[in-house]
């Protein structure tokens, strides 16, 4: 029996290959489910692929609980970089923004006053005491045949700055028209009534008084002052600022107003020294 | 001993793919382990050997299929004897052929299971799966026979080794 099995075992072993999967398919049909020796193997096996997902799982947590996560410090520092270079370039693009609406806004100025010489200037400090109203300038470009000398008008595309008190190579103390040492001749612009804008110093801003104008002018709040082109400083026709209130008396020969310079000496960066003028009544 | 070793390599094989189907869904680049071990012992392995081992695996490879009971099993053997069959005609010796012997065992064991299935009456949505899923996924079966071949040679030559030595 033995000899015969062995002889025809090839024979055998095939039929068992086709005979055990073919006779398991019928069987299912009859009895739905696994039998016993495929749930034992199944049980068998179960386990070992519990222990695999189970150690593959701790490696892949451990993957990405931890060497991940150096990876996110990471990306997360180079995050935080990215996003404080996205802000200095956001900070830096405004700069360029502003200035070049401020550069716009020279540009214009100069285009509308062609025979004012303009020397352009960048504010690089500003008084450190409250009883002064000085800023410090650098001239953006250097200009041998035209240097900036003391009582040189400064101006801005907003109006008047102040005028020059020192000078010394390429830097430049600018007095602006609210400090009290300062005085410019100013009319006003819808009535032609002259008066005198002197500086107040105030600590909390930039006004000045206007004085010596006479009772008999009108003069409104709102109302425009300019400059007469009288004292020998300050060019014809350059904004000075706005009558913001008016001190009218009963008594005495003139009558007094509160002006509100045009210029917003708190933001201001760029500025124009005027080193002379193609017309009649040259300043330089 | 030498069978017995066959069968729990190529268990350790099957579970891994199983594994890895778990956890990375390879839909499209699976493995095809089990093809891939019928080809190796197709070619590698005399009959009565060949036929012992294949028994066995087909068996496990069923379990881990999720086939119905026999479907699996069976189209594994028969895809055996086809393999088998073709060796007699055909050199297997080198790489390239190899390699595309396993694209066609793969395809060939996709279209064993789908005329197995289709005539026990199971419904016929089954071709859909196999022109979307089965086929296209037969052309990964190369991976598979690579890692199949190198660790069931070694296998082979680990024993050919002890062989030698009791020999001697």
């Amino acid at each position: 029996m033995l000899d015969l099995i062995g002889r025809y075992k090839v024979i055998i072993i095939m039929v068992l290959m086709v005979a055990l999967p073919t006779l398991s398919m019928a069987l299912s049909r009859i009895v739905p489910g696994r039998h016993v020796v495929d749930r034992a193997m199944l049980m068998a096996l179960a386990p070992l692929q519990a222990g695999a997902h189970f150690g593959v799982s701790f490696i892949e947590g451990f993957w990405q609980d931890y060497i991940a996560l150096r990876d996110l410090k990471q990306e997360n520092e180079s995050l935080r970089q990215e996003i404080s270079r996205l802000r200095e370039e956001r900070a830096r693009l405004i700069g360029v923004l502003q200035e070049n609406k401020r550069l716009r806004g020279l540009l214009d100025f100069q285009q509308q006053r062609p025979e004012l010489k303009l020397q352009p200037a960048r504010v690089i400090a500003r008084e450190i005491t409250p009883y002064f109203r000085v800023l410090r300038v650098r001239l953006d470009t250097g200009d041998a045949s035209t240097p900036i000398k003391p009582q040189m008008a400064v101006v801005s595309h907003e109006g008047v700055v102040g005028q020059v008190i020192e000078a010394y190579d390429e830097y430049a103390d600018v007095m602006l028209i609210a400090d009290p040492r300062s005085n410019v001749d100013v009319i006003d612009q819808r009535t032609r009534a002259r008066g005198i804008a002197i500086g107040l110093g105030h600590k909390r801003d930039y006004e000045a008084r206007l004085s010596y104008l006479l009772r008999k002018d009108e003069i409104n709040e709102q109302d425009q002052l300019v400059t007469s082109g009288k004292g020998g400083i300050f060019p014809q026709e350059l904004i000075v600022g706005t009558i913001t209130s008016i001190d009218s008396r009963e008594y005495g020969l003139n009558q007094q107003a509160t002006v509100e310079p045009s210029v917003d000496f708190g933001r201001l960066e760029e500025v124009f020294i005027v080193t002379g003028e193609e017309t009649a009544g040259v300043r330089p | 001993m030498h069978r017995l070793a066959t069968i729990l390599v190529g268990i350790v094989l099957l579970l891994l793919e199983s594994l890895l189907l778990d956890l990375f869904g390879l839909s499209l680049w699976l493995p095809h382990v089990a093809s891939a071990l019928v080809v190796y012992i197709a070619l590698e392995r005399e009959m009565f050997e060949g036929c012992v081992e294949v028994l066995g695996l087909a068996w496990v490879a069923e379990l881990l299929s999720g086939s119905p009971p026999g479907v699996y099993a069976l189209a594994v053997t028969l895809l055996f004897f086809g393999v088998r069959l073709s060796a007699v005609r055909l050199s297997y010796r080198a790489w390239p052929v190899r390699l595309g012997l396993s694209v066609v065992a793969a395809l060939g064991l996709h279209a064993l299971l789908l005329i197995i299935l289709l005539m026990s009456g199971h419904p016929t949505s089954y071709v859909t799966t196999f022109a979307l899923a089965g086929a296209p996924s037969s052309l990964a079966a190369p991976l598979g026979l690579v890692v199949v071949w190198l660790s069931l040679e070694r296998l082979d030559e680990l024993f050919k080794r002890r062989k030698n030595i009791f020999s001697d």
